[in-house]
């Protein structure tokens, strides 16, 4: 979504002014509705948000929240990006594998992990455990399918050459199949990112489960609007920041790949 | 030496089985250049891989310094058309040519030294540490034979390693595959189906018939070398043996292939 560079220093501006308006133009509509008495109560004015966010910004409940549901993200994507890099590209590279669970993968793919929880909710109790299962499981799909499709993508000239000239298993996994598939996989790691961060913030806050979902929650139940709308302005820009960060992972780590080669050759 | 007995290939099985090759003999001498050329549609490309040993022959044995070719042996590189999926994007251009030598020269600097000599002998010494899709075609296919040079084959295949390239640059590297053969003294073996090509760089040019295929005559060159694209190229002899070799392909192209040549050693293939 980044926009394309472009030479002229006005169309420079631009680029990086009209996202910008779009926003500040929307925020100005949200204000004057509320101003204007248009918006029902459970909407505040987005400057009393502003003003929440701007008085909490030092808060350390807040940043414990954050802290929760970042923790929450960051294993629950760990598990997901391990178990579904490995079991896609064993299904790619294994065809009985494939076979063996193919049936399986794809009757559990559709599946919500939200129907899981009150099970979860049961055996485990609102604990953290059941928030990293339930992000986990849903952080796999998309890994798996990435790494799936990447696999089965390796170029057979690359393979041919790396056979050819007596690579050994291990050396062709990492020299060839490795870098083949890690633009298929950092693709992967973005979707499941997001996905993960969104079903972990929704658990945290179906089961009660402390953390930013859970503090939102206690917020709404409340009627503390202007904290609720200002946590959920926080979870959309921990989403940006996220994906900000991994965009620029993926830059450095593909900059050999087409998407990313930069025009000085 | 590199020997091919009674090669066939079938791909496939039953009815819908598909004969790329049905009988092929050849033998490549040490040091010798041979091409191989047929019409497009001619298995050479499966003839390479059976070669190489990325394909097992169904039928006959292909030999090299009298061991059975069961996998890819050490003493064959291997340069293919497509050079730049041959080329590892993410490896910078030492890196590729290094990347076959990891499992035969332990010592770093000697690996070093090896990719040095090899980028120098394809003129792209300074070039190393660029990636190869930062390079032209031509010199991406350079890349691709140091590779090959420096794994320091007996033998080199050449698969079509010319054909993507545009006119000019496929003459020059006509006579940096000549060169190079001239310094190193390594066999090679070319699959093309360009008949100049074929003619302007062998000392003996076998032909291909269309599928399934079988040699259909091997043709001496008895140009004078060193080779030049404008001296050679004028010979008379260049123009008879050229208009020979075409001939035999125009030939078997036209033929049904199940009579194709009675050279072929015949009882075999029945069944």
């Amino acid at each position: 979504m980044t926009p394309p560079r472009l030479a002229s220093p006005l169309t420079s501006v631009l680029n990086f002014l009209l996202p910008v308006l779009t926003t500040a133009a929307l925020l100005a509509i949200w204000e004057g509705l509320s101003a204007s008495g248009a918006l029902p109560a459970e909407i505040p004015p987005v400057s009393d948000v502003g003003a929440w966010l701007g008085d909490n910004a030092g808060a350390g409940d807040l940043w414990t929240a954050v802290g929760q549901t970042l923790g929450h993200w960051a294993v629950a994507l760990l598990a997901g990006v391990v178990i579904g890099t490995a079991v896609g590209g064993a299904m790619a590279a294994i065809p009985v594998v494939n076979e063996l669970l193919v049936g399986v993968v794809e009757f559990l793919r559709p599946i919500p992990v939200v129907v899981y929880l009150p099970i979860m909710l049961l055996m485990l109790g609102a604990t953290s455990e059941v928030v990293v299962w339930l992000a986990a499981v849903a952080a796999v799909w998309p890994m798996l399918s990435q790494t799936f499709y990447g696999v089965r993508d390796v170029d057979p000239v690359s393979r041919d050459t790396a056979r050819v000239f007596g690579l050994t298993t291990a050396q062709r996994l990492v020299w060839v199949t490795a870098p083949s598939v890690l633009p298929y996989v950092s693709t992967g790691v973005r979707i499941a990112s997001t996905i993960t961060l969104l079903v972990a913030i929704a658990m945290e806050l179906i089961g009660a489960v402390p953390g930013l979902g859970a503090t939102l929650g206690t917020y709404a139940a409340n009627g503390v609007y202007d904290a609720m709308y200002g946590v959920i302005v926080l979870t959309g820009l921990l989403g940006v920041v996220l994906n900000a960060a991994f965009e620029r992972i993926e830059r450095r780590a593909l900059r050999w790949h087409a998407s990313h080669r930069t025009r000085n050759a | 030496m590199l020997s091919v007995t009674h090669l066939r290939k079938t791909y496939g099985s039953g009815g819908q089985a598909v004969e790329a090759i049905r009988d092929l003999t050849l033998t490549v001498g040490k040091g010798e250049f041979v091409c191989i050329v047929g019409p497009s549609g001619a298995g050479k490309t499966t003839l390479l891989k059976c070669l190489c040993g990325l394909l097992a022959p169904s039928d006959g044995t292909v030999t090299l310094d009298g061991e059975p070719v069961t996998g890819p042996p050490k003493a064959m590189a291997s340069v293919f058309q497509d050079y730049s999926r041959s080329l590892m994007p993410w490896f910078s251009v030492e890196r590729n040519v290094g990347l076959p030598l990891r499992n035969k020269h332990r010592s770093a600097a000697d690996r070093a030294k090896r990719i040095e000599g090899a980028l120098a002998a394809v003129g792209l010494e300074s070039f190393g540490s660029r990636y190869p899709w930062e390079l032209s075609g031509g010199m991406q296919q350079r890349v691709a034979i140091a590779r090959g040079l420096a794994y320091e084959p007996e033998i080199l295949l050449l698969d079509e390693p010319f054909a993507s390239v545009d006119a000019q640059t496929r003459a020059d590297l006509e006579d940096l595959i000549l060169r190079v053969r001239e310094a190193t003294g390594v066999t090679m073996l070319l699959v093309t189906h360009d008949i100049d090509e074929a003619v302007y760089l062998a000392d003996r040019v076998v032909v291909m018939s269309a599928r399934p295929s079988v040699v259909v005559e091997t043709v001496a060159v008895d140009l004078p070398r060193p080779r030049d694209q404008v001296a050679t190229k004028s010979l008379a002899r260049f123009a008879e043996l050229r208009a020979h070799v075409l001939r035999l392909i125009r030939n078997t192209a036209d033929q049904p292939a199940p009579a194709a040549p009675a050279a072929v050693t015949g009882a075999a293939h029945e069944d």
